[in-house]
């Protein structure tokens, strides 16, 4: 007799469809299955179907047709709900006038935490994310970063088996989102926790996903791992220089390093600086070592810096959104 | 067991939310010394000819029907409810039952607080604390019995705003008509017959006015206790039913726009 594994998918959506009242389908057919401990991002446009198919996933919406299943429960159910911590950014599950611990506790208490551990977890997670300080506060009294803070615990409090995260770090400043990204990354290592992560701050998919899925018009336009959502821009470089204000014949010399590639290295159409020039190149047709050298001996002493990058996960979304 | 204790847990905490800031409280709640003496006074300066009652009864009876009024369907707490919806549908519990265990704990706190300043104003009004015991503590007794009914009543409007957002408009109106129909018409009753009658039987009156009397009197107004008893868990048993209607309604129908 063999046995089958009860949940082989944390989420397990199948031919997921909505649709709205006013006829708008926001989901047409989509397929999402993630396995246990998975990091994964879900990313689209505005109105893609990004935070119709989360909501389906966590019960708020119900689907025209298809099939949820969280941890092999339908969506929805409580047995489906005490597996998930949610986060959504610009909305808050904490008691704007108590304080951030009674919050926490009856947060506990509704995820089912026993009575006799809700105080220790409570503690060791405001440790976790440096937020002792804040536990007696009242979560008006709170900034935003603080009460973002609040919010992860809360949501983590039950020990979650999935975590959906719909911008955990919206209007955030630089640290605080740093701060958030590297703890969140510390738990889900630790407990091996799936996280399903919508945000249109590149930046939190880069630090907390591997694999990524992009959705338009409530269709997958991408599903796979996040090194490989670049494609064949993975191997383009832009290489920016910076000359010096002296240079007289610069409009002559940017056309003759495109003419030495024979047309495999063009002139980006970037607006930059009066006495900055980018060029775009592809590592498989042109060698880097000898684009440096090019660019050395033709613009040799007033050459003052010279910067090269890839092309940024935002713009590898951006390209894929519109040639779908 | 352990969703007894969340619920519970849930009322309590929200019982004791408005006391963590006692100064807005206080200022909050000082307008009901005001009401309770000025509608008295209005009641004596214009009825006296036809009433056989008392300043110090008619300061009581004013006292203990502003106490339910005054915490009977609030539109912040129920639209509370409503604005976390969709985050509460995301939980593994009820809403409705959230819903009304919140209103409990809200309109609990309330009205305890309004009880503990009427025991401390009606010495002020020549009523001696002593032979009031017997009133007070029936009224406590009212505010634990009513507190289901008052909760579903605040349900029902929560669950009624998840369909029809126009639902707050009528919050006020519908609060005003209960008022006027069970606790002023009730009692006044010079309307004679078959008004008297209608009045007394509506739902309003065993509400407030009949609350009132059994706080004065220790009994119900032409009725007995367990009659009273009655149409008050009937009138919860028709609330809830019209509260799980509307909001597994609003349930089906709901769409969460925005992100």
């Amino acid at each position: 007799m063999t046995t089958v594994p009860l949940a082989p998918f944390a989420i397990e959506a199948r031919g997921l469809e909505k649709r709205f009242q006013n006829g708008v389908v926001a989901v047409k057919g989509l397929d999402l299955l993630i396995s246990p401990g998975e990091s994964v991002a879900f990313l689209g446009p505005n109105g893609a179907g990004k935070s119709t198919t989360i909501k389906m996933l966590c019960g708020i919406l119900r689907p025209d047709k298809g099939s949820v299943k969280v941890k092999g429960h339908a969506a929805g159910t409580s047995l489906a709900n005490r597996n998930l911590g949610i986060v959504f950014g610009a909305r808050s599950q904490l008691f704007f006038h108590m304080s951030v611990e009674q919050s926490l506790l009856l947060q506990a208490e509704t995820y089912f935490v026993p009575p006799k551990d809700q105080v220790a977890r409570m503690n060791k997670l405001a440790v976790q994310f440096e937020a002792k300080d804040l536990l007696k506060m009242r979560v008006r009294e709170l900034s935003l970063g603080q009460r973002m803070r609040c919010e992860l615990i809360a949501s983590l409090i039950h020990q979650p088996e999935i975590i959906l995260l719909d911008e955990p770090t919206i209007g955030l400043d630089l640290q605080a989102k740093h701060h958030l990204r590297e703890r969140l990354r510390e738990w889900q290592k630790q407990f091996g926790t799936t996280i399903l992560l919508t945000s249109h701050d590149i930046s939190d998919v880069e630090v907390l996903c591997d694999r990524c899925v992009l959705v338009q018009a409530g269709e997958k336009a991408y599903d796979g791992p996040l090194s490989q959502v670049k494609g064949d821009l993975k191997d383009v470089r832009r290489v920016k220089l910076l000359l010096s204000r002296a240079r007289s014949n610069f409009e002559a010399e940017q056309a003759r390093v495109v003419t030495h590639f024979a047309g495999k290295m063009k002139l980006s159409d970037q607006v930059l600086g009066e006495f900055e020039l980018q060029y775009e190149f592809n590592l498989k047709e042109v060698a880097l070592s000898d684009v440096l050298s090019t660019i050395a001996s033709y613009f040799g002493e007033s050459l003052e810096d010279v910067h090269l990058a890839g092309v940024s996960l935002e713009e590898v979304i951006r390209a894929q959104m519109v040639v779908k | 067991m352990s969703s007894a204790r969340y619920y519970f847990k849930l009322a309590w905490f929200r019982f004791r939310e408005p006391f963590t800031d006692w100064k807005s409280t206080l200022v909050g709640h000082i307008l009901f010394v005001f009401f309770v003496w000025f509608l008295s006074w209005m009641w004596l300066r214009f009825s006296a000819k036809n009433t056989q009652f008392t300043f110090q009864t008619i300061l009581l009876y004013v006292g203990v029907t502003e106490l339910l009024f005054l915490t009977f369907l609030r539109a912040r707490s129920i639209q509370d409810g409503t604005e976390d919806f969709a985050l509460f549908l995301a939980r593994p519990r009820s809403w409705i039952l959230r819903e009304l265990f919140s209103h409990v704990g809200i309109a609990g706190g309330a009205r305890l607080f309004y009880l503990l300043i009427l025991v401390v104003i009606t010495p002020f009004f020549g009523i001696p604390i002593l032979p009031s015991l017997g009133f007070f503590a029936r009224t406590l007794g009212l505010i634990i019995l009513l507190a289901p009914a008052q909760a579903l009543i605040s349900t029902l409007f929560s669950a009624l705003l998840l369909n029809f957002s126009q639902t707050r408009y009528f919050i006020l109106p519908i609060s005003k008509i209960f008022l006027s129909l069970g606790g002023v018409f009730g009692p006044v009753s010079d309307f004679g017959e078959p008004y008297r009658s209608i009045f007394l039987n509506l739902p309003g009156s065993d509400l407030f006015f009949q609350a009132a009397h059994i706080a004065i009197f220790g009994h119900p107004f032409e009725q007995s206790f367990a009659e009273w008893f009655l149409r008050i868990l009937v009138i919860c048993l028709g609330l809830y039913l019209c509260a799980l209607f509307f909001y597994l309604r609003g349930r089906r129908r709901f769409e969460a726009w925005g992100g």
